[in-house]
């Protein structure tokens, strides 16, 4: 099983925290569910200090476990377009990583912006999928990083909670629409993923479990269990392997 | 509900009938538990917009055996904390009818309008649908503060909020399945993996909500 929506949770998300993840607690957790590989941003770097952050994603996580933890990088974008470019280029040149984290809603900026813009070419330069934030009006709905994949065939976006409980038909019309739509399935309703898998195409729905975004520890123990009981329940016994496996490996090996 | 050992249920109309066609929503669900009376009680609904429609139709529906009344102001079109829906909730409060409230969609459905309102009618019983799920669970318990007329429904929401919940508002929880969104078998399942207590489970899977309803 691949888990492609994941975090490694830092200093100061939420507000005040200070739980922190090891390696070694994230690979338990997932031998528990037989998950492989997880692809993982640092929720620091999305709330504080990108540059930091990132190099400690890559530090502490990924450069010992490169095949289970896969990183995925967060831009701080009000630190302006040669910023991101530079911090791209280090995470996938220096680091190994293998895409790009974007959570708009928190950083709190309109994705349709000139910077975005080039963030996304970037993105394409180096054939990496963005993983994006989406459900959450203002900054994150659905519709908007629809349009910004629009703008960018080429780039695999990633609608990282398939619209969340409210703008799940949106997914599901945005993937129908746009080739290069892929909808992770996290936090939506059973019978949001119910239609969604039989609606969608299913080599592009992933699974996803936002491991262990935001909370501490108390999370991190139910939250997959959550995920994986609710795609179950939906599925009710059809075949799902592609959403648990193949359709995350082709997604990074066709990038 | 026979499946899961659910053996009561408080049912609403949904979608088109929630938002435009309240009067056949309402008869629908009363012949449901007219059919079942021990098994299915009935919310009704009523669109504010519809003015003395709505007030005629929010007083027959309750006259008519209706237990509660159900909101879903995201698809009605209106703000929780709308001064347009307080003719209703008065009528709630003649007819001492609980309120249900879906949240957890901006911008017409969020626990902190449903604070709002229900300081400004504490005769009321509230429900908050779904606790504010999914990106304003956060919202729900600080929502509580200063009014006890609020209760939190455990639908739709992760195994972490409902354990946040049973340490700081054990008496204001009520199940909820949020079906045919959810399903029975999840929700149940999510509410025993976050709540060890037995007797918070006996309190959160029917004595609060007989209470509250008087079955």
């Amino acid at each position: 099983m691949i888990d492609t929506h994941g975090h490694v949770m830092g200093p100061g998300y939420p507000l005040g925290s200070r739980f922190t993840i090891s390696a070694e607690e994230i690979l338990a957790s997932m031998e528990q569910y037989q998950i492989s590989q997880i692809w993982l941003s640092h929720c620091s770097a999305i709330a504080l200090d990108d540059t930091k952050y990132n190099r400690e994603l890559y530090e502490n996580y990924v450069k010992n476990y490169p095949a289970q933890l896969v990183g995925f990088a967060a831009l701080d974008v009000f630190r302006g377009a040669d910023h991101c470019r530079d911090e791209i280029r280090q995470c996938v040149e220096g680091y190994g990583f293998k895409g790009i984290k974007i959570h708009s809603w928190i950083q709190g900026f309109a994705i349709h912006h000139p910077i975005m813009y080039e963030v996304m070419e970037t993105a394409e330069r180096y054939h990496l999928p963005v993983l994006f934030h989406d459900g959450t009006p203002p900054y994150a709905d659905t519709s908007q990083i629809a349009g910004l994949a629009e703008r960018y065939p080429r780039v695999p976006v990633i609608l990282g909670h398939a619209g969340l409980y409210d703008s799940y038909r949106t997914a599901i019309g945005a993937s129908q629409e746009l080739d290069n739509i892929y909808l992770c399935l996290v936090g939506n309703t059973i019978g949001s993923i119910r239609e969604i898998l039989s609606k969608v195409k299913r080599e592009k729905i992933l699974f996803g479990s936002d491991y262990c975004f935001g909370q501490d520890a108390a999370m991190a123990r139910t939250l997959i269990q959550d995920r994986l009981d609710g795609l179950m329940e939906a599925a009710g016994g059809t075949d799902i392997e592609g959403i648990l496996y193949g359709n995350a490996c082709n997604l990074l090996n066709n990038n | 509900m026979d499946e899961n050992g659910v053996d009561h249920a408080f049912i609403a109309p949904s979608k088109q009938y929630t938002a435009v066609y309240n009067r056949e929503g309402n008869q629908m669900i009363a012949d449901i538990c007219r059919q079942y009376p021990k098994r299915f009680s009935g919310y009704a609904v009523s669109n504010p917009w519809y003015g003395e429609k709505a007030r005629e139709e929010l007083k027959r529906a309750l006259d008519d055996g209706m237990k509660a009344v159900y909101f879903d102001s995201s698809i009605q079109g209106f703000c929780i904390s709308d001064e347009l829906v307080y003719p209703l909730i008065e009528i709630c409060g003649l007819h001492r009818a609980p309120v249900y409230f879906h949240t957890g969609t901006p911008a017409f459905a969020l626990p902190f309008q449903l604070h709002f309102l229900a300081k400004r009618f504490p005769e009321v019983t509230f429900i908050m649908g779904h606790s504010g799920a999914n990106d304003f669970a956060g919202d729900a318990l600080p929502a509580l503060h200063g009014c006890p007329n609020i209760l939190l429904d455990t639908s739709l929401n992760l195994t972490v909020s409902i354990q946040a919940m049973a340490v700081n508002a054990p008496d204001r929880m009520v199940f909820g399945s949020a079906s045919p969104r959810s399903t029975l078998s999840y929700e149940i399942a999510r509410v025993e993996k976050g709540v060890e207590d037995p007797e918070l489970l006996e309190d959160i899977f029917g004595r609060t909500i007989r209470g509250v309803m008087k079955l």
